[in-house]
């Protein structure tokens, strides 16, 4: 297969790239956002958008070039013989049809086969997908499914018809490290059963190993380095390849002892947090956090990690004083937060500040990015001229393009965003920061810069982190304690070297197994 | 889902009562009667229109006056009306029936046009198409009823094919049932088309903009990598998910069902509530005109319930709640 897309205006997403896959096999492709991966994903099926030119190239298929078929032409190729999964199973499944029939729409699609073979079949791919309860995941609608079961569901729908070619955009990416380990297993076995290519398209090298045979690496459109995954590992001989591997957390990192004497700034007692959703037949209640206590010291980490939907945003929620717990006490300065009356809370509140993990959401699209700085100051009451100038300066330690102030948050990337997301934080001279899956969704070498920054901050400013995450690896980076948390309660709460080197609970090892394993 | 339900109705049943009283009041404050005009009328006594005005309850205070028009609510009378000289019910059900006739089949033609003119609209690649399509509608919407109106009566008159106003002919009692169909439909034709062409750019053009944001979302570039078939795709899985607005404007019509032919109902000389409406308030005939008030309320309440339950049917994330 021969290869090479371009797209026109008003910048070329790829050039001049060639490889070839073989049935069986499965070949990584490697790149940063915006390295024109997911545009070559889109162009093996002919769906680019419309404003995109293939100015050059083939795409040869048992011999057919398929950029030569027309629209119409093209379409008994998709899904049926080069199939894609896409990166966000929330968003590519249709919210109002139930599971299973999207996946016997895509065998009516190709086959002429009756409304209950169909059925059957569809229950079969299910089954497949070792999703142990296939009837009922049939009938369930996609928001009805867990992040982990959505994916099997797309991956079932992928491979419903045998494709000879899977391309997975990021298939992993949107989901936990435990769930991430079992889908790729799955994606890995049910290929070499049915004989079938893999274009395994990513950011994080870490899920190509082991997975992968050859690896493409991509770099602003072009191919820079192409061989087997051990061999770009080992040797990387490009500096955008060299930069990624060595940019991939390895816990855990030195713990330091000298902060011991560090005073404690906010401590939890005991909270608690139950959510109702109330349903059509009966309520059904979710203990959503229970009887939690955490203690963080100025100057240090605490790691708070577990699975999605274990309750640990919904705790950083109630630390924040945004939601209110059924039960328990967080103290913040020798304030219990919850037993102030409300201006008093809402002065005090401003010591605990939240930093998420969707930035573009978190950022007001319409303001300036020096307005969103200013805008925490703005009760300090200084002139607007002052607090213009101090938010300038705080763009400008964390290393943002003052020059661009007047600009919007949607013309920065990931990595700039989140910078502008920690200087709105800091604007209010927090004590604590809690960082919600604040480094997830971001390239590795720009996670590496971005945790570099927090360490610099804080040691300057003694400001104590919470950090929220579902990866041990980004935990064990840079905490000097972690806790486990496992459906509302800490089940292991200690000093992250401690908890690497001799994990006791079963979470925390099937957690640490998960990191290992990729 | 059963209690929602009858929570739903009581709460309508609330609102009519609501409704029932403000209109009482409404029609209490505006000055003159039915005999106001009467009194103008020098050879007709001021003891004559006293004795009319006690005959028909109009001197009693207005709480005895709306607890008897409850009272022949539940008769199915609904008030008296004094220009027609008989009950308002029987008025009102004839009227409705006509009216209901005509914005009926015209809503029915309006959404079988609009919705895939709409996808069609939305989906098309050529711009050509996109732009002489959209220009169409835009004008369509700009102009008024009133214009439309006169334009087709203007064309029914070159063609001389069509009759140009009324619901039937004078030998109506005369025809067969099938000679009576088409007269009807004859009649029917020009009415309705004003209203189809009134009515259906908004459709059309919120049926664009769903369509659009639908057909750019993921699950759609997914069903496309599928290999899904394009008419499958667009009526099968673009639609029912762009659903919402549709279904909200759908139930926004079915209250205004009574209503929105009430230009073109008195343009055309309709026989319809529309008429009623607007000759009872000008003759204060006070009872029909809070009838008229009523049922459109009453319809109001049926079309936004109805519609909440398309919704629910349609949208498996509301059905959680």
């Amino acid at each position: 297969m021969d290869y090479y897309v371009d797209s026109k205006e008003p910048r070329s997403a790829i050039r001049n790239l060639s490889f070839s896959i073989s049935p069986g096999e499965i070949v990584g492709v490697l790149g940063e956002s915006g390295s024109g991966k997911s545009t070559l994903a889109l162009a093996l099926l002919g769906l680019l958008p419309g404003n995109a030119r293939i100015r050059a190239g083939s795409v040869l298929f048992r011999g057919q070039d398929l950029l030569r078929l027309s629209h119409d032409d093209f379409r008994p190729y998709r899904g049926a013989v080069i199939s894609l999964v896409f990166q966000e199973p929330a968003m590519a499944l249709n919210p109002v049809m139930r599971a299973g029939d999207q996946i016997s729409e895509v065998i009516r699609a190709h086959r002429h086969c009756s409304r209950t073979h169909r059925r059957e079949l569809a229950q079969e791919a299910l089954r497949g997908a070792r999703l142990s309860t296939a009837p009922e995941i049939y009938s369930a609608y996609p928001h009805e499914l867990s992040g982990g079961q959505q994916q099997r569901v797309m991956i079932a729908q992928a491979l419903v018809c045998k494709p000879a070619l899977l391309i997975a955009d990021e298939p992993t990416s949107a989901l936990d490290v435990t769930t991430q380990a079992e889908v790729l297993a799955y994606l890995k076995d049910s290929t070499t059963r049915l004989k079938a290519a893999i274009l395994m398209i990513t950011h994080d090298p870490t899920t190509l190993a082991g997975l992968a045979d050859r690896v493409l690496v991509l770099h602003e459109g072009e191919l820079v380095e192409y061989g087997s995954f051990a061999n770009v590992s080992e040797r990387p001989a490009h500096g955008y390849t060299r930069s990624v591997f060595s940019s991939i957390p390895k816990p855990p990192v030195t713990a330091i002892a000298h902060r011991e004497e560090q005073s404690d700034v906010l401590i939890a007692r005991r909270i608690s947090k139950k959510y109702s959703g109330k349903r059509w037949l009966g309520k059904r209640d979710v203990q959503a956090v229970s009887d939690v206590s955490l203690t963080l010291r100025a100057g240090s980490t605490t790691g708070l990690v577990g699975e999605s939907g274990c309750g640990k945003s919904t705790l950083a929620r109630c630390l924040a004083a945004i939601e209110r717990p059924d039960a328990g006490e967080v103290w913040v300065d020798g304030f219990d937060l919850f037993r102030l009356p409300s201006h008093e809370l809402r002065e005090r509140r401003r010591a605990v500040q939240l930093i998420f993990q969707n930035t573009a959401a978190a950022l007001n699209p319409w303001l300036t990015l020096e307005e969103i700085v200013a805008e925490p100051l703005a009760i300090s009451g200084l002139p607007l001229r002052q607090r213009r100038d101090q938010a300038r300066a705080l763009m400008e330690e964390l290393g943002l393009p003052v020059s661009r102030s007047t600009h919007r948050p949607t013309e920065l990337s990931g990595g700039q965003r989140q910078r502008l997301a920690l200087a709105r934080a800091l604007a209010a001279r927090p004590k604590i920061l809690v960082l919600d899956e604040a480094l997830s969704g971001l390239d590795l070498p720009v996670q590496a810069q971005i945790t570099k920054l927090l360490k610099n901050l804080q040691e300057s400013r003694a400001l104590a982190y919470l950090l929220i995450t579902h990866d041990l690896r980004t935990a064990g980076q840079i905490s000097d304690n972690i806790a486990v948390m496992q459906t509302g309660k800490i089940v292991e709460y200690r000093s992250a070297r401690e908890l690497f080197s001799e994990p006791q609970h079963e979470q925390t090892r099937s957690l640490l197994n998960a990191i290992r394993s990729l | 889902m059963k209690r929602y339900l009858l929570r739903r109705l009581a709460r309508g049943l609330l609102i009519l009562i609501g409704v029932s009283i403000c209109s009482f009041v409404l029609a209490d404050l505006a000055r003159g009667d039915f005999f106001a005009e009467a009194r103008l009328n020098s050879r007709i006594s001021k003891e004559t229109i006293a004795a009319l005005r006690e005959q028909y309850g109009l001197d009693r205070p207005i709480l005895w006056r709306y607890a008897h028009w409850l009272a022949s609510v539940f008769h199915g009378d609904w008030g008296f009306s004094l220009s027609y000289n008989m009950p308002v019910g029987p008025l009102l059900w004839a009227r409705m029936q006509n009216t209901l006739l005509l914005t009926v089949s015209a809503m029915l033609l309006t959404w079988i046009a609009a919705i895939p003119l709409g996808v069609w609209i939305a989906s098309t690649g050529a711009r050509v198409n996109r732009l002489l399509s959209w220009s169409a509608v835009a004008m369509l919407m700009a102009t008024p009823d009133l214009l439309v109106v006169l334009v087709l009566e203007l064309i029914a008159t070159h063609s001389g094919l069509l009759p140009l106003g009324g619901m039937i002919s004078l030998e109506y009692s005369q025809m067969n049932v099938w000679d009576r169909v088409q007269d009807l439909a004859r009649h029917l034709a020009l009415p309705v088309t004003a209203l189809v062409l009134s009515s259906a750019p908004a459709v059309v053009t919120h049926t664009v903009s769903a369509m659009r944001e639908t057909l750019d979302s993921a699950f759609i570039r997914a069903a496309n990598a599928n290999g899904l078939r394009r008419g499958r795709l667009l009526f099968f899985h673009a639609l029912p998910a762009a659903a919402n607005p549709l279904i909200s404007l759908f139930s926004l019509s079915l209250g205004a069902l009574l209503s929105s032919s009430l230009i073109v109902e008195s343009a055309l000389g309709w026989p319809g509530l529309g008429r009623l409406m607007l000759e009872a308030t000008l003759q204060r005939d006070g009872y029909v005109v809070i009838g008229v008030v009523m049922l459109s309320a009453a319809f109001l309440v049926c079309g936004t319930l109805i519609g909440d339950m398309l919704l629910y049917w349609a949208d498996p994330r509301i059905r959680r709640e």
